[in-house]
């Protein structure tokens, strides 16, 4: 446990002493990841959910050496094939996470624990992959709710690095990793810094307000505007060059060009290379519409392939957003409305504002503790207008085809993956429990940090009770 | 302002008026002057007083004093006549809020005054008393000769004192003081300082204790008095003592407030004292017209109404909201609103750039419906009573002072300005003659050794500072400078017959016969002789200052003496920085012209008749909730929360907003609303026992570790809108908690969610009182960075410490006024009322609940054993995320458990968080409720509960509990909200689905009886909103449209005028 060394002394005793203090080895003790799969798999009588194409009532998956191979009813099951009786239950597909920082961060205001920002602005040569813990107790919590895949994003400045999309199963970042560089993060620079008098009352549309030690001081935020709005230019100008002397560098640079001429590469503008070449998207961290509309025609002028991340306005550009094709990772969801003036729902309807103009989008819940709620956040766009089916798709199949890999991700098709969830209901409802998980055929343990307290607890809440009895 | 050094300047400047400065006490130096002073003002028409105008009549001043006023006045022989023909005449104005910034004592000790050091009400304003000189001609230049002053810092800050407004060294500027203490509700320090109080409720209860010790002060010092031999003498408080006028009623509390919020919060408070009080208001008094008529007390209100929001298409100029334009749009309406309610007031110059734009203010006031001669006894009769002087100023009557002010047209008319002012008879000018208009072409004769030298000089530009170009010879010559004041010229340039070299220099005076007579300096000629005369006039020109220039270059004149004041000090220790406290501007020479566009005020016609939302901007009402008599609602899946569980097709019948009965087959009583619940759910209002929401003014009062003489209730702030938002997530009711910045903490707030209403009117009435405590890193500063680490307590240990102790102080102080019921009064000195033990002791006795923000196991089972020790019980641990730990000796204590199903691992204490605490703590037999402590989680507590079925498999019927009946029990309001059982309030949801479903949607919510949320009224309001607010932005653009240029960066200008 790397980040475990790098606790402070005194976390580190604090941390001694729980651990002397439990009888059982509860902690650093996450599940093991499981093996390989051996043999083939089928699982018969569920309600299939393929997401590409209608359930299937009664249905058989089946499974082998990680992909599927067979879905549908009334198909035969093979001889020497594991057969998994799931009558009544519901069979979906591995969710996707699509904006988290898990494996970055273990508890973020433990400053040794968070790994999500590197100093300066530009960082396009950072890679979360390589700083991912696997042993993080985030991963199996996040698992537990039936989330398979997760997008880890860097954070901070300008261009803050490269993300990773993980399968959240494995002994090493490098096991996790499902590609090592999904795209260029990049954090548009907001250009509403113009705040009026009067308007105090809604500087403060703050979200979470957990443990209020201290206050926002409306006329801070109000200062902060004003200092935005005079440096945005300033910042967008700081991407724009970063840019212009990268695409120079990559035309007078081969690449994978270790030492040229006798010349270190500059890992900055090497970094950018893959975007410029198209090979990787730039994942655009924009807001409000007037950032979203900036950022797009930035990015298509430089032939770059542009997702808008947040997007909180992009329902606003929707038709703007589906004539140049640019996909967004929407959410989340679960958020205030931004200005007095906008409608409760606001952050709620904008799925299905997206849906209904054809943006190719999907909904992170941006959170990394709790990402666990990210069915949630769909349902809240399915209550306010989104088609379930839709709102499925937009946790499974969407964001794998945001991030190219729905070859492989996203749905329940012959030849793809085996990663999925076996649940008594609709992932979407919160009820609903996830009952057993593979990710890529390989039976993954739904147990984490969170079930074996509740374990130890249990117990003692047993004990004490039938002292009482006695 | 000015100080000794300066002093000589001054008196060399303006020693016509010396005589007026000097106090009649004063030795004489040299020749003593004994001009007559009797004035006669003849041929103006004088308002006597609002409503009375003499036409065309004569004052006549002797020795500062109005001794006729008619038109039939006998002119004394010996006075000097001033013929005012065409000019209108009041009485001089009176600014009610003038204020000087005085600075935070720094003294180690503070002998003899109080331990805050906000807390200053001995302040002698007058003590040193130094008007800057150009300030005070500003104020005269807008019609202002007198002023009260006060401190413009601290919570208690001084006396406020009647001056006049002469400026400098003016022995006899102070005409009355003590008129009243002022104060306000200041927060953090100034100058860098800070300590408490650091929140609006802070500041309210700082007011409250405070005026409680002066009272306990002068029982104290009376007993001692009484038996000096036998009770020992209490401290010495000067800042105590300053407060007994107050406390008589004698003297007001004059209270600065920023918001209507403050000033109905305050008036709440000091219900319990019988003293006056005056507030200096805020201009935002129209939002609650009639709350604010109830206080009874007269307001000071400014009239720097807001200039109109840039729009510019930018982003869709989707930054201006609705209740931006509202306040843009409203302002000028304030001081009518008030009056047609009865509340009075005066006005005054504060929050403006400059008195200059007094005028025109008030003018847009009058515009939009205030009677002009109200506007007129705002600034002279009602200020005159309000201060006590109105036998003596206010008024152009015989007996009076002569204070007067002469306008060339009605007051507030559009363009009009003050000329000239008189202060106790002497004549103050506001707009020096404008000199000699030397404009024109001028022939220029240099007499030299060899004979005569022609120049030309061409002036042009304005009157009073033109420009020159110097021509030889067919060619211009430049650069050239031109100096004129009074009637020398000073003219410089270089090239023609002086050469390149060098330049020369022409100094000149003005003759009587218009020509220009002087020498000229210049490098290698001696030192020649010129005479100038004029040839020609200048081209004509094309425009003429408007009047508001002519004033601000009048002010102009003065600004230099008021730049050099102003950096002196003030007079004494402790109030070095004596300046303009309120206003910004600096002197009256930084006059600004105004930005933008005027709006024409028939835009705004009929707007004062329209009745002000409540809160102001979008989802605002002006009439209500829908309060039908009764409603019915059939056929719906009742979730009762009580012991008829849930309820198929069932019906739900509240009437004058009780529930009456749940049940198959109600009939409807007349004039019943019916819902057709079919297909829906309806479940009884949510509550939040742990929110945040609608307080202003600071969550925390985190300056002491103990703060349990706060009170959230004193900074509701109904106008929030996150209180729409989450009734559009069916909660109705909510406590709000201080924060956890503390052990202890304040006491908490419960509420209902009545939007529309006041903060008073959100209050449950007799609500049981609840209050926060909290534990661990918050309260240690764990996360507030590395220098955090000063105050008591650092570790878990300090914390049970300091807990310990403050009850052991609650306890002694308990016993101490139990001693006293009984005791003999020659005994024992008063008790003084502490309300941070009187709220301690409460907890003692079981009539207050602690709400304890609380993490770990061990924290949670000191704080039970603690209060075990002092024998009483914990009502709630709120987030308790390690509740399950320890739930069984949570329900052996008896204590409840409020916490949620997230939220875990963003610290080191909420590491071993897990949602499954919820169901633990309800299995182990705990009252287990779920909470928000967010503005967004709030608006889905239902999907919440669902999380209890989930983590821990408890039944839905239960899980809704945790956010309906458990809370409700946990705030002791369970007798009246949390299920829906008969004699309960009617407080209920209706949802689309299943309330537990992420699918479902909240339709409608209802406070008793009365419906607070519709989805489809809601739609509507959205489509009210935006036409609103399309039809202000048209007001404006059609105004800045007309303009002829339109002012580019207004905005960036527009920092708050409040």
């Amino acid at each position: 446990m790397n980040w475990f060394h790098k606790l402070s002394i005194v976390t580190v005793v604090f941390l001694c002493w729980f651990l002397s203090n439990g009888s059982e080895p509860t902690f650093g003790s996450d599940p093991i990841p499981g093996p390989m799969q051996i043999g083939t798999i089928a699982i018969v009588g569920a309600t299939l959910h393929p997401v590409e194409g209608t359930p299937i009532e009664d249905g058989t998956i089946i499974f082998s050496r990680g992909l599927i191979t067979a879905i549908g009813s009334g198909i035969p099951v093979p001889n020497n094939c594991q057969v998994i009786e799931a009558h009544g239950k519901h069979v979906y597909p591995g969710l996707i996470a699509s904006a988290t920082s898990l494996g970055l961060i273990e508890i973020s205001s433990v400053r040794a624990t968070n790994d999500q920002r590197e100093t300066g602005d530009l960082n396009p040569n950072v890679r979360a992959a390589s700083s991912v813990n696997p042993d993080s107790e985030h991963i199996p919590v996040a698992r537990a709710n039936g989330i398979a895949l997760a997008a880890t994003r860097p954070s901070g400045g300008l261009i803050s690095g490269q993300s990773v999309l993980l399968r959240l199963d494995g002994w090493s970042w490098e096991d996790l990793a499902v590609q090592t560089n999904l795209g260029l993060e990049i954090q548009w620079p907001s250009q509403a810094g113009r705040r009026r008098f009067f308007e105090q009352e809604d500087a403060h549309a703050h979200g979470h307000t957990h443990d209020r030690a201290g206050d926002v001081d409306p006329r801070a935020a109000e200062t902060r505007g004003s200092r935005r709005s005079s440096t945005s230019a300033a910042k967008v100008a700081k991407i724009r060059e970063l840019f212009d002397q990268a695409k120079l560098y990559c035309e007078s640079r081969p690449a994978k060009a270790e030492i040229f001429e006798g010349h270190a590469p500059d890992l900055r503008l090497e970094a950018l290379r893959p975007a410029i070449d198209g090979t990787v998207p730039v994942y655009i961290h924009a807001e409000g519409a007037r950032e979203i509309r900036s950022a797009v025609e930035w990015a298509l002028g430089e032939k770059l392939r542009p997702v808008i991340v947040g997007g909180r306005e992009a329902p606003r550009v929707a038709s703007f957003l589906a004539e140049y094709q640019v996909p967004v990772v929407y959410g989340p969801v679960h958020r205030l409305p931004s200005r007095r003036d906008e409608a409760y729902d606001e952050p709620f309807t904008g799925p299905a504002i997206l849906a209904r103009a054809g943006v190719d989008f999907c909904i992170g819940a941006f959170d990394t503790s709790n990402v666990r709620n990210l069915p949630y956040h769909a349902a809240t766009a399915a209550a306010y207008g989104l088609s379930p089916e839709k709102a499925l798709e937009s946790i499974t199949l969407a964001p794998a085809r945001i991030f190219g890999v729905d070859d492989r991700y996203g749905s329940l098709v012959r030849g793809k993956s085996a990663t999925m969830i076996i649940t008594d209901g609709d992932p979407l409802e919160i009820p609903t429990q996830v009952e057993a998980m593979w990710i890529d055929g390989r039976s993954v343990d739904l147990t984490s940090r969170h079930t074996q307290l509740r374990d130890k607890y249990t117990e003692k809440i047993r004990r004490k009770a039938e002292r009482r009895a006695f | 302002m000015i100080r000794g050094l300066q002093f000589l300047t001054l008196v060399l400047t303006i020693c016509w008026i010396s005589q007026g400065l000097q106090a009649q006490t004063e030795p004489r130096q040299g020749i003593e002057r004994r001009t007559p002073e009797i004035h006669a003002i003849t041929g103006a028409d004088v308002i006597t007083e609002p409503g009375e105008t003499i036409k065309s009549a004569t004052i006549l001043i002797e020795d500062g004093v109005i001794t006729a006023v008619g038109t039939d006045v006998q002119i004394p022989a010996n006075a000097r006549t001033w013929d005012r023909s065409g000019s209108v005449i009041t009485a001089g104005f009176i600014d009610m809020d003038l204020r000087v910034d005085i600075e935070e004592s720094t003294d180690a000790s503070r002998a003899g005054r109080s331990w805050n050091r906000k807390v200053h009400p001995e302040y002698q304003t007058a003590e040193g008393l130094v008007i800057d000189p150009a300030v005070a001609s500003g104020f005269r230049s807008a019609g202002f000769t007198n002023a009260l002053v006060s401190p413009g810092q601290g919570v208690f800050s001084g006396s406020m004192v009647f001056t006049r407004l002469v400026g400098g060294a003016d022995r006899r500027a102070l005409i009355e003081d003590q008129i009243a203490v002022s104060g306000g509700l200041q927060t953090g320090g100034w100058g860098g300082g800070g300590g408490y109080p650091s929140s609006r409720m802070g500041a309210i209860a700082l007011v409250r204790q405070t005026l409680l010790d002066a009272t306990w002060y002068r029982e104290a010092w009376n007993a001692h008095r009484a038996h000096p031999d036998h009770l020992p003498r209490p401290e010495s408080n000067l800042s105590l003592e300053a407060l007994f006028p107050v406390l008589d009623g004698k003297v007001p509390l004059a209270l600065r407030t920023r918001d209507v919020l403050e000033t109905l919060a305050l008036t709440e408070v000091l219900e319990e004292f019988k003293i006056k009080t005056w507030f200096q208001g805020n201009g935002l008094e129209y939002q609650q017209v009639e709350p604010i008529a109830a206080t009874g007390s007269p307001f000071i209100l400014p009239v720097n109404f807001p200039d109109s929001p840039t729009v510019d298409g930018v982003g869709g100029d989707t930054g201006i909201t609705l209740r931006t334009l509202e306040l843009w749009a409203s302002a000028p309406e304030n001081p009518e609103r008030l009056r047609r309610a009865g509340v009075p007031f005066t006005f005054t110059t504060r929050g403006l750039d400059s008195p200059s734009k007094f005028a025109s203010q008030v003018g847009t006031a009058i515009e939009r419906g205030l009677p002009a001669d109200v506007a007129l006894a705002a600034v002279t009769t009602e200020p005159a009573r309000l201060i006590g002087v109105e036998d003596r100023f206010g008024r152009v009557a015989v007996g009076k002072t002569a204070m007067l002010a002469v306008f060339d047209g009605l007051p507030f008319d559009s363009g009009k300005i003050c000329t000239e002012v008189w202060i106790d008879g002497i004549r103050h000018e506001n707009r020096a003659a404008d000199p000699a208009d030397i404009r024109g072409q001028w022939q220029v004769a240099v007499t030299t050794a060899e004979g005569t030298m022609e120049l030309g000089f061409t002036l042009t530009g304005s009157q009073k500072s033109p420009k020159i170009t110097v021509q030889y010879e067919e060619e211009t010559l430049s650069p050239s400078r031109f100096h004129y004041e009074g009637n020398e010229v000073g003219i410089t340039f270089s090239g023609g017959p002086f050469g390149e070299e060098g330049y020369a220099r022409f100094g000149g005076t003005v003759g009587t016969d218009g020509k220009i007579r002087g020498n000229v300096a210049s490098a290698g000629y001696p030192e020649y002789s010129f005479v100038a005369t004029r040839t020609g006039d200048a081209e004509p020109q094309s425009s003429t200052p408007d009047s508001d220039d002519q004033v601000a270059e009048a002010a102009g004149q003065d600004a230099p003496i008021g730049r050099s004041g102003r950096r002196g000090a003030g007079g004494r220790k402790g109030a070095a920085r004596r300046g303009q406290g309120g206003g910004r501007w600096p002197g009256a020479g930084g006059d600004r012209p105004q930005r933008g566009a005027k709006i024409d005020s028939s835009h705004f016609e009929g707007s004062i008749d329209r009745d002000i939302a409540m809160p102001m901007g979008a989802y605002g009402t002006t009439d209500g909730p829908y309060a039908p008599a009764a409603v019915l609602i059939t056929d719906a899946t009742i979730w009762t929360c009580g012991p008829d569980g849930i309820l198929d097709q069932a019906d739900l019948l509240v009437i004058g907003g009780k529930v009456v009965e749940v049940g198959q087959n109600l009939t409807a009583t007349k004039g019943a609303h019916v819902i057709d619940g079919t297909g829906l759910h309806v479940t009884p209002g949510l509550i939040d026992p742990h929110s945040h929401t609608a307080i202003r003014g600071g969550v925390n009062e985190g300056t002491q570790a103990v703060t349990a003489e706060v009170r959230i209730g004193d900074s509701v702030d109904c106008e929030d809108i996150n209180i729409y938002r989450q009734l559009a997530g069916g909660v109705t009711t909510a406590q709000l908690l201080h924060g956890s910045a503390n052990p202890i903490g304040g006491q908490s707030a419960l509420v209902k969610w009545r939007w529309g209403s006041s903060s008073q009117q959100m209050k449950i009435d007799n609500a049981p009182k609840m209050i926060k405590f909290a534990l661990g890193e918050n309260v240690k500063q764990s996360n507030w960075g590395n220098e955090a680490t000063g105050r008591y307590p650092q570790t878990r240990m300090g914390v049970e410490q300091l807990i310990r102790d403050a009850f052991h102080a609650a306890t002694e102080y308990r016993d101490t006024w139990r001693a006293w019921k009984t005791a003999d009064r020659s005994t024992m000195l008063p008790p003084r009322r502490d309300l941070e033990l009187d709220t301690l002791v409460e907890i003692l006795e079981g009539d207050r609940w602690i709400h304890c923000h609380s993490y770990r196991q061990d924290e949670i089972l000191m704080l039970m054993r603690v209060a075990e020790d002092f024998g009483f019980r914990i009502g709630t641990f709120q987030h308790i995320l390690e509740g399950y730990k320890v739930a069984p000796e949570m329900a052996r204590h008896g204590a409840s458990g409020s916490t949620f199903s997230d939220w875990w691992a963003y610290k080191f204490e909420v590491y071993d968080a897990i949602p499954y605490n919820g169901a633990l703590m309800r299995r182990a037999g705990v009252n287990v409720s779920f909470n928000s402590d967010s503005d967004e989680l709030a608006r889905r507590l239902n999907l919440e509960a669902a999380k209890a079925v989930k983590y821990g498999n408890v039944p839905p019927e239960e899980a809704l509990k945790f956010v309906t009946l458990n809370p409700a029990y946990q705030l002791h309001l369970d007798d009246r909200v949390g299920s829906l059982e008969p004699g309960k309030d009617g407080d209920f949801v209706i949802w689309s689905g299943d309330p537990l479903s992420g699918y479902s949607m909240c339709l409608q919510t209802w406070i008793e009886g009365k419906r607070y949320f519709d989805r489809d009224q809601d739609l509507a309001m959205r489509t009210r909103d935006k036409t609103r607010r399309e039809q202000l932005i048209s007001i404006i653009l059609e105004s800045k449209m007309g303009a002829d240029k339109p002012e580019k960066d207004a905005a960036e200008g527009e920092e708050g005028s409040r």
